[in-house]
């Protein structure tokens, strides 16, 4: 697969390495809920990370965006430790896209959008590039129009949109999102995998969907309870065996022009229920 | 499907946002006016206008008014407007911040259990302690009890492993409880003259106000509004949730606490010069996000200027409706506070 190269329409140089390697961690007191996790993303990779619920996704997206501390193990952002770095110059390099309410606080989208400012400097010249960051953010999402509505107004598609133009008005070098394509329509969905595909930074995102995952990602991580079971391109490493292993499923893959398409069923059992325990 | 954008939407939510402001601007003067002219002694306007020119640009010319009606406008009425003016400007800036703080619309200085410290703090320096610190005694008091209560809320939210927005509410009128039983304690403790003073203060009231009151407050609310202005993007950024705010830079237990310790320190200072007056902190920002939407550089001031008027008036009605007695402000402000709780949430039932 192509890396680096696909080179969006703006900035080509704004992506940034991603590196994590060894990574754990777990509430304090508990055992860690994700362990083990290594990977390298260069600059411009759209890495998906899938997996059954409870596998990790989350948790290894929050040592991403620099809520979890890692226990072990480090995150690397253009080669700098995530957590050498300042919180607000950490947020200058990483944005993400969550699926956290916004709240009660009557924001309008342009408000919103300009809260991906949060973490630039003030000052006079620093008021006017924010101010072309947001607008430009705002254009490149389609949200322009809805500059003056109140964010709790909009559909989930408008919603998506507008809070990844927040991300993208804090510049960043990695987007790192949350089931962006949850509660979308049809439409909106295969709209977020273009638009996911057009920008031009390194991506990570979890994703429920396996299609999804090999529309979107260039390379793919496979998590099962804490582990990974798998990192790399998405077409070589999504076989049908790690599928079974990870996801409890059989699975038959089709190449569908230049992506995949995944076709499930569950697994035989036999009569006895030995192959629960053993697994 | 495509709509076709509006050309600037700042500048239309520029002209949006100024003519409510210029109103309520107007209003509280006006407000402030009105409230010289009435109370127990109705004063005609044009003499309430002269002493106070008299006052502020002496010409020399010999007054023809009464000695008595000077004082009542300069000594009593006006320090006592501006004291509520500065009060509910303050707890309606302290509201929106903590509502935002603490991402829930709902908190307020009096549920959050920091009011109820800084009556503790306060009945201790009136009852037991006296003036060991000199005029500043009570504000420090107030204000070392709104911290205390501050700092024990959200250390139980922290202990309890729920640093969510909701268990900081209930923590906080957990403590509240606990706060105002202590406080009761030391007023049955005490002589019962003062206790008696403690109590009609603790309601809530303006009748103490002269020129050397002024200070506190005045410092207060400059003070923590260019703070909580200064921060207002972090502000803005607790609002959109915990995680959120952390993905946009801010380190946010720390950013909390700091927000809550300026909450406290005005809100102790408020409570020191005036009682409980409660439902201001609560009810102005929810007024004004209606108007000027969620963002804290409009929101934040806007508080201030409704604060001040809704406690600018709640103080007339305080003098006059059972004239010439004082009904405490604390009363006014409940009935009114508690018709405005019911009606919000109706509206949102309905919504």
């Amino acid at each position: 697969m192509q890396t680096g190269s696909g080179a969006g329409p703006e900035k080509p140089d704004v992506a940034l390495s991603l590196e994590a390697t060894d990574l754990a961690w777990g509430p304090p007191g508990r055992a860690p809920l994700i362990s083990g996790v290594s990977f390298a993303l260069t600059p411009g990779d759209r890495l998906a990370i899938v997996g059954p619920n409870g596998a990790g996704k989350s948790t290894l997206l929050r040592c991403l965006y620099r809520l979890h501390r890692p226990l072990a193990g480090a995150v690397r952002v253009g080669g700098t430790d995530l957590w050498s770095l300042a919180p607000r110059l950490a947020a200058r390099k990483i944005a993400a896209v969550l699926q956290e309410a916004p709240g009660d606080f009557a924001f309008t989208v342009q408000e919103m959008v300009d809260a991906g400012r949060t973490p630039h400097a003030g000052g006079i010249a620093g008021r006017a590039a924010g101010a072309r960051a947001v607008a430009a953010a705002m254009r490149r999402m389609e949200v322009s129009h809805l500059a003056g509505r109140a964010f709790s107004t909009l559909s989930g598609g408008e919603k998506q949109r507008a809070l990844i133009a927040r991300a993208l008005a804090q510049e960043p070098g990695v987007l790192v999102l949350d089931e962006p394509t949850n509660h979308l329509d049809i439409r909106h969905r295969l709209e977020a995998v273009e638009l996911l595909r057009g920008l031009a930074m390194t991506i990570v995102t979890t994703l429920h969907d396996l299609d999804m995952a090999a529309d979107v990602a260039s390379k793919v991580l496979v998590l099962r309870a804490g582990r990974q079971m798998a990192f790399g391109p998405v077409s070589g490493t999504l076989q049908p065996a790690l599928i079974r292993q990870s996801f409890d499923v059989e699975a038959e893959i089709a190449p569908r022009g230049p992506s995949l398409r995944f076709d499930y069923r569950l697994p035989e059992r036999r009569a006895d229920s030995s192959a629960e325990s053993s697994e | 499907m495509a709509i076709i954008e509006p050309a600037a939407p700042t500048r239309a939510r520029r002209h949006r946002v100024l003519l409510p402001g210029l109103a309520v601007t107007a209003l509280l003067l006006g407000a402030m006016a009105g409230s010289l002219a009435v109370g127990s002694a109705r004063i005609p306007f044009a003499e309430v206008r002269d002493i106070l020119l008299s006052r502020i640009m002496p010409t020399g010319a010999a007054p023809y008014w009464k000695p008595g009606i000077e004082a009542i406008v300069w000594d009593l009425r006006l320090p006592r407007i501006l004291l509520a003016a500065l009060v509910g400007a303050g707890l309606g800036m302290v509201g929106a911040a903590m509502q935002s703080a603490t991402r829930n619309p709902l908190a307020d200085p009096y549920l959050l259990g920091v009011a109820a410290g800084a009556v503790l703090g306060a009945n201790l320096a009136i009852l037991h302690v006296g003036d060991i610190l000199g005029p500043a005694t009570t504000p420090l008091f107030a204000f070392a009890g709104a911290l205390g209560a501050t700092l024990v809320v959200l250390s139980i939210a922290r202990l309890t492993g729920s640093t969510t927005a909701d268990r900081l509410i209930l923590s906080g009128v957990a403590v509240s409880f606990v706060v105002t039983a202590c406080a009761n304690l030391l007023i049955l403790f005490a002589d019962q003259r003062s206790a008696a003073n403690v109590t009609f203060w603790t309601l809530g009231g303006f009748g103490a106000a002269d020129w050397s009151v002024l200070p506190a407050p005045a410092v207060a609310l400059a003070a923590g509004g260019a703070w909580f202005l200064a921060k207002r993007r972090d502000l803005n950024a607790l609002a959109m949730g915990d995680e959120t705010a952390t993905t946009l830079g801010v380190r946010v237990a720390r950013a909390r606490l700091l927000h809550m310790t300026a909450g406290a320190f005005i809100t102790g200072v408020m409570v020191s010069v005036s009682g409980m007056i409660g439902f201001v902190g609560l009810m102005t920002p929810h007024l004004v996000r209606m108007v000027v939407g969620g963002d804290n550089r409009l929101v934040l001031p806007a508080s201030a200027l409704v604060g001040a008027l809704f406690l600018v008036l709640a103080d007339i009605v305080s003098r006059t409706i059972i004239a010439p007695d004082d009904l405490p402000v604390g009363v006014v402000t409940g009935v009114v506070g508690g018709l405005f709780f019911v009606l919000m949430l109706r509206n949102r039932a309905g919504g």
